[in-house]
């Protein structure tokens, strides 16, 4: 049995011009110690289906339909005394910016000391010990439990948010955008430890990133959204290799790489959808060189592979669409010829 | 390019005075006020035409670097010549004239537009600060920077404000306010470190695109190398205000002669789940602790207390910036690559 199953899941805000559904009908499985990797850009959803799953949506937003399956309990139906004993000890996360997630006034090893206090027995002076252990672990000295987070580099900040987020074990942690804003070298460095420390413990994760070399790096098996839905899942491998669904190449091709010699990258014309009023059928389809007057339809979600699906009509010319999707001239509309 | 560079660097510092709380100056050993070297004694020429791309990591001096060649900021040390005169010279109406010909792209397309301009005054503002042109010329000049940058049809555009529009929509009107006084030399400062990946592509195509049909001159200034090796002619790899290996891009990338060159781009990571990062010929270059305190800089070679193949020599000496293969410069005395040999 999966350890996290979303089943149909979809999630609204109300917004000034009506609600906008910014997940839509989302199916996600995650096995005990996976790494889950979900990318897209900016409004695909991401973010806001990582806040359903840890039940921090704003006020403006709610579940509106699906379960979410975790270890046993449908998430969506926890009170609120339920999820404090979740959140950290059995879901714990890693925010974006490591300076929000701490808070400033105190010092680190108070944080840890709260946290771990809050769901365990530990008298103040095991869980501190439990605190340095941990710090340890992610490369920092115990010494640094009595400094307060601006006297942290953005690194070692970083680093503090992840020990925290693994202190109590969790069989789950959900990272949004865990490395951006970092340079290079300290990006590598978390990523190294994410993984490290993951493999230590065996809890499974989810990191939301829209930058796919990350993904392509640590993830064992990668979800692609756009527009509210997810588009493609599945092993991160194939996912790259044999992409079935044609944002994916489009993604995929637009990134330099440092490997080849580039030919001109493709870039992907046009907007994402608004999704106040999302178009009919496929939510590519405006900007997707191969769609058709089918992609009018609703595509079915269809298997291509082994724990692989796509969400596209013509996910049996995936081949061919590969082929031509690394050609910039594909991407260039015929109005701007 | 064996012409006139455009620009020629001698020696450039910037150093900034280091203020305790206290508000006395922190004096080290030899009761000299504290400094951070920002940029230390930087040398190199940019040639005409050519995109130099400038990589390193937060704090490397990159952007001081950038700034203080469109003199937004004073050297306080060293030369810039632009054309064969020092900038120091420069008469009022000289440093005016510099000031159109030499741009600059910040990274965040949110803070370095004015809320209240429409984008037709925002990119009206430098023509009249110059006083270049009448109204039509003006309007004229405006539409044809804007659609240079991409945002077409210009007439569309006009009377949005930057509300209005999208990350990638704000970052091709600054390209377009830096066009509008038709520049020879442009400073992009990680233009696209914040747009996403489709709409970074666009951006990237432009430049490429502005380099040809304008002749532009190009720095491109970004921590991210796959960037900077899809775009720049040459690279130049900065650490702790030093420059410490300058070439085309390719031999840069591909061969890293400096060990923090080789340590960064192994850091990359690859947009590809069945490769490891780019491999050179000696793997495991972890780059160990962090980065030295910039106001108390290690001796010798600043990068030997991270660097797995120092010696003593490099404590003991500060290594120069020496030609090394074709067109390529590296400040080190123990070089991890062969070179063209």
């Amino acid at each position: 049995m999966s350890l996290l199953e979303l089943r149909d899941v979809s999630t609204e805000y109300t917004t000034d011009d009506g609600p906008l559904r910014a997940v839509d009908s989302v199916d996600l499985e995650l096995e005990a110690g996976e790494i889950l990797g979900i990318v897209g850009e900016s409004g695909c959803g991401k973010t806001t289906l990582m806040k359903t799953v840890l039940n921090l949506l704003p006020t403006n937003g709610s579940v509106v339909g699906g379960e979410i399956e975790f270890d046993g309990r449908d998430l969506t139906r926890l009170s609120k005394s339920e999820w404090q004993s979740v959140r950290w000890a059995e879901i714990s996360y890693i925010i974006q910016n490591a300076m929000n997630a701490l808070d400033p006034v105190y010092t680190v090893g108070t944080q840890f000391v709260e946290i771990i206090r809050a769901h365990t027995d530990d008298s103040k002076a095991t869980a501190r010990t439990r605190a340095g252990d941990m710090l340890e672990k992610v490369g920092i000295g115990r010494a640094r439990l009595n400094d307060y987070p601006h006297e942290l580099s953005g690194g070692q900040r970083q680093r503090v948010v992840v020990a925290l987020a693994l202190a109590l074990e969790p069989p789950l942690i959900v990272a949004d955008e865990p490395t951006t804003g970092l340079d290079v070298v300290t990006q590598e460095e978390i990523l190294t430890l994410i993984q490290d420390m993951q493999s230590e413990l065996g809890s499974a994760m989810i990191i939301i990133t829209h930058d796919i070399s990350v993904v392509a790096e640590v993830a064992d098996r990668t979800g692609v959204m756009y527009g509210g839905e997810l588009v493609e899942v599945g092993d991160t491998v194939d996912v790259f290799k044999n992409s079935a669904h044609p944002y994916t190449m489009g993604l995929t091709n637009a990134f330099p790489s440092l490997a080849d010699d580039t030919a001109r990258l493709v870039s992907i014309p046009g907007t994402p959808p608004d999704l106040v009023t999302p178009p009919e059928g496929c939510r590519f389809a405006e900007r997707c060189p191969f769609a058709t007057a089918e992609c009018a339809e609703d595509p079915p979600v269809e298997r291509v592979g082994d724990r692989h699906t796509a969400r596209c009509h013509y996910t049996d010319q995936a081949a061919t669409f590969r082929e031509e999707s690394a050609r910039e001239d594909t991407w260039i509309r015929e109005s701007d010829r | 390019m064996s012409a006139e560079p455009l620009f020629r660097v001698r020696n450039l510092q910037k150093y900034y005075p280091v203020r305790e709380d206290d508000g006395l100056f922190n004096l080290n050993f030899l009761g000299e006020p504290k400094q951070l070297k920002a940029v230390d004694d930087v040398s190199f020429e940019i040639n005409r035409g050519e995109i130099i791309g400038v990589a390193g990591q937060s704090g490397c001096g990159k952007s001081t670097l950038g700034e203080l060649l469109v003199l937004l900021q004073g050297a306080t040390g060293g030369d810039i010549q632009f054309r064969g005169t020092s900038v120091a010279d420069y008469t009022a109406a000289e440093r005016k004239a510099f000031r159109r010909e030499c741009q600059i792209v910040f990274q965040d397309p949110y803070e370095s537009l004015n809320p209240r301009f429409t984008v037709s005054q925002t990119v009206t503002e430098p023509l009249v600060v110059h006083d270049i042109g009448d109204a039509a010329e003006r309007d004229e000049r405006v539409r044809e920077a804007l659609s240079d940058a991409g945002l077409s049809p210009a007439a569309s555009y006009l009377d949005k404000l930057p509300a209005e529009l999208s990350g990638g929509e704000r970052q091709r009107v600054s390209i377009a306010r830096a066009l509008v006084v038709d520049p020879l030399f442009l400073v992009a400062d990680e233009p696209v470190s914040m747009l996403d990946v489709s709409i970074r592509t666009e951006i990237l195509h432009l430049f490429e695109d502005l380099q040809e049909k304008r002749d532009l001159t190009m720095m491109y200034i970004s921590h991210d190398l796959s960037t900077i090796n899809y775009l720049a002619d040459r690279t130049m790899i900065m650490y702790l205000g030093d420059v410490v290996e300058l070439g085309p891009t390719r031999s840069v990338i591909r061969d890293p002669a400096h060990p923090y060159t080789e340590a960064l781009l192994e850091s990359v990571p690859m947009a590809d789940p069945e490769q490891g990062r780019v491999g050179t010929d000696r793997t495991a270059s972890d780059i160990r602790g962090d980065v030295p305190d910039p106001v108390d800089l290690p001796s010798g070679c600043r990068f030997r207390t991270r660097c797995q193949y120092a010696t003593d020599r490099c404590s003991a000496e500060d290594p120069t910036l020496d030609d090394f293969d074709d067109g390529r410069q590296v400040a080190c005395f123990y070089p991890v690559s062969d070179g063209d040999a």
